[in-house]
């Protein structure tokens, strides 16, 4: 719809589809001329440069966390971690934190992470071609949560197909049907196993989450719908996260052979290297929020109970903030700034076991297949969640153990 | 100067918060070996006590989002907090930890809220 000035506002008819296979080039013209913008289509303000998306991210007076029928919540249940604020959310964050915290993943969880990429390692050696990301990424990533989570047994492709629904569900801002009814499968069926567990640990406490969740020490308990949904939320972001950020990472490696031996050699460039890769990559891509109070800036008033996406995947390549944004480098003064796991109270609660599972899988990969390489070039697609769909890649170690030779 | 508590009252290693009414905001002490440190007790990110966190070598972590603060410096090692926290001299005077008041008063400057937020 033309403005007053005969303009065609960039994102008043956007959809979902016009972001989906390349966001960025949209995301840049809203920065410059639209930095708070409303789309009819998605029933959502964008917020797409950096210091605006901080802003919300870090004023939840303004900005909640909670919505109206929010779309997160009916896909995995209401009352989710991610769309709560104040006290309820530190209830469910006290909650849930104890598995994850800083000093528990390493003593806890790194020796079963280890093992586990062993195991996919080694089952690669005998594949001279793979696909990265079905080979290796999936299974490490999700039978990482499947542990830590506490519900063994569950296959890789159930949590693929789960946290598909769920995000599926999280951005169907175009009220897709179908889409709904993948999410109430996949609910009531995380639903039945988390019920299951919640009695097992009950009886008999384990170092799972749900188990931590269950004996949680609190004035008010979580029900055990409570739990079944903040399963349902990790399964969508704490697998999609690791999934789509070790892939990149391995695609920025053999793009550039100097940084993989730094990366391989230094701990702590691993360690950069995996915040560079939650800037560029930005795997969540925006954070849903809602206005509690009429807000105006410049000429653009926002009214209460309107929804509203810190587009993070656009802040972290804003060129007011991040110089040459779109590069992937790991030497940038300012990597710490990112908004990839958000800077507020919402700070990504699975990063400590993120970044364990890349210090464990990226010198892993490369030390043990020779020559690891792509096949060809991926591509980027998503923009609520970004990732890559495959990384096909090729390899020259020969497995000597089983006598086959090259 | 403002007392805070005995020097004797101190578990070392263990995190002291300290509330007062002369106390503009919260305070921690931490005895390690001989030396004391005194830093706000406030996390620099979301508020809530450090005194409810981990100690570990010279770091305090949040018990909240867990950047560790460098309680010499005040620095955070890594995000969601960008911000150090203050850090205090104190003396003890006839057995009691005491800061200046000067140290712990809240400037204007100390007010502002977070740089990156400011619109």
């Amino acid at each position: 719809m033309p403005t007053a000035e005969g303009r065609t506002k960039i994102a008043e008819n956007l959809t979902s589809k016009d972001l989906y296979n390349n966001p960025y080039p949209i995301y840049r013209e809203l920065r410059d001329h639209e930095p708070w913008a409303w789309s009819n289509e998605l029933k959502v303000w964008l917020v797409t440069r950096y210091d605006d998306a901080l802003f919300v991210d870090q004023h939840p007076e303004i900005f909640t966390a909670y919505q109206d029928n929010s779309l997160a919540e009916r896909a995995m249940g209401q009352g989710t971690l991610v769309r709560t604020d104040g006290e309820a959310h530190r209830r469910l964050r006290m909650a849930t934190d104890g598995p994850l915290k800083r000093r528990t993943v390493r003593e806890r969880w790194a020796e079963g992470l280890q093992s586990h990429a062993r195991e996919l390692v080694d089952q690669l050696i005998q594949k001279p071609e793979f696909d990265l990301v079905t080979d290796f990424a999936a299974p490490f990533a999700a039978q990482a949560l499947v542990r830590v989570v506490g519900l063994l047994g569950v296959t890789t492709s159930q949590i693929v197909d789960w946290s598909g629904a769920f995000i599926a569900g999280l951005a169907n801002h175009e009220n897709d049907p179908e889409v709904w009814q993948r999410c109430e499968q996949a609910y009531s069926e995380v639903g039945e196993l988390v019920r299951e567990k919640i009695a097992s640990v009950r009886a008999v406490p384990d170092h799972s989450l749900i188990s931590a969740m269950a004996h949680a020490n609190l004035d008010d308990p979580l029900t055990d719908e409570e739990i079944a949904t903040q399963v349902r939320l990790i399964f969508s972001g704490g697998f999609n996260e690791p999934w789509d950020a070790i892939a990149t990472l391995v695609w920025h490696l053999c793009d550039q052979p100097e940084l993989r031996e730094r990366v391989l050699t230094d701990p702590a460039a691993l360690d950069a290297a995996f915040d560079e890769t939650a800037r560029w990559l930005t795997p969540t891509g925006a954070f849903p929020r809602q206005l509690a109070v009429d807000y105006t800036v410049g000429d653009v008033t926002m009214r209460a109970g309107q929804k509203l996406l810190a587009v993070a995947s656009s802040a972290n390549r804003d060129e007011r903030k991040f110089a040459s944004p779109d590069t992937f480098d790991i030497d940038r003064p300012n990597l710490q700034d990112h908004m990839g796991f958000s800077l507020g109270a919402h700070y990504c609660l699975g990063v400590y076991l993120a970044r364990e599972q890349m210090r464990t899988a990226i010198p892993m990969l490369f030390n043990s297949l020779d020559n690891l390489r792509l096949v060809r070039q991926p591509k980027l697609v998503g923009w609520m969640f970004c990732g890559l769909q495959s990384l096909e890649m090729r390899h020259d170690t020969t497995d000597v153990k089983n006598g086959f030779a090259k | 100067m403002i007392q805070l508590c005995p020097s004797a009252d101190l578990v070392p290693r263990k995190v002291t918060r300290i509330v007062k009414p002369e106390l503009p905001v919260p305070l921690a002490l931490i005895k390690i070996g001989e030396l004391i440190y005194c830093i706000d007790d406030t996390c620099s990110h979301e508020p809530t006590s450090l005194a409810d966190g981990w100690l570990e070598n010279f770091e305090v972590e949040c018990p909240l989002h867990e950047s560790r603060f460098d309680i010499r410096t005040g620095k955070p090692d890594c995000p969601p907090a960008r911000h150090s926290i203050r850090t205090h001299p104190v003396a003890i005077v006839d057995g009691m930890i005491c800061v200046e008041e000067a140290s712990v008063r809240m400037d204007a400057s100390d007010d502002a809220p977070v740089v990156d937020a400011v619109r």
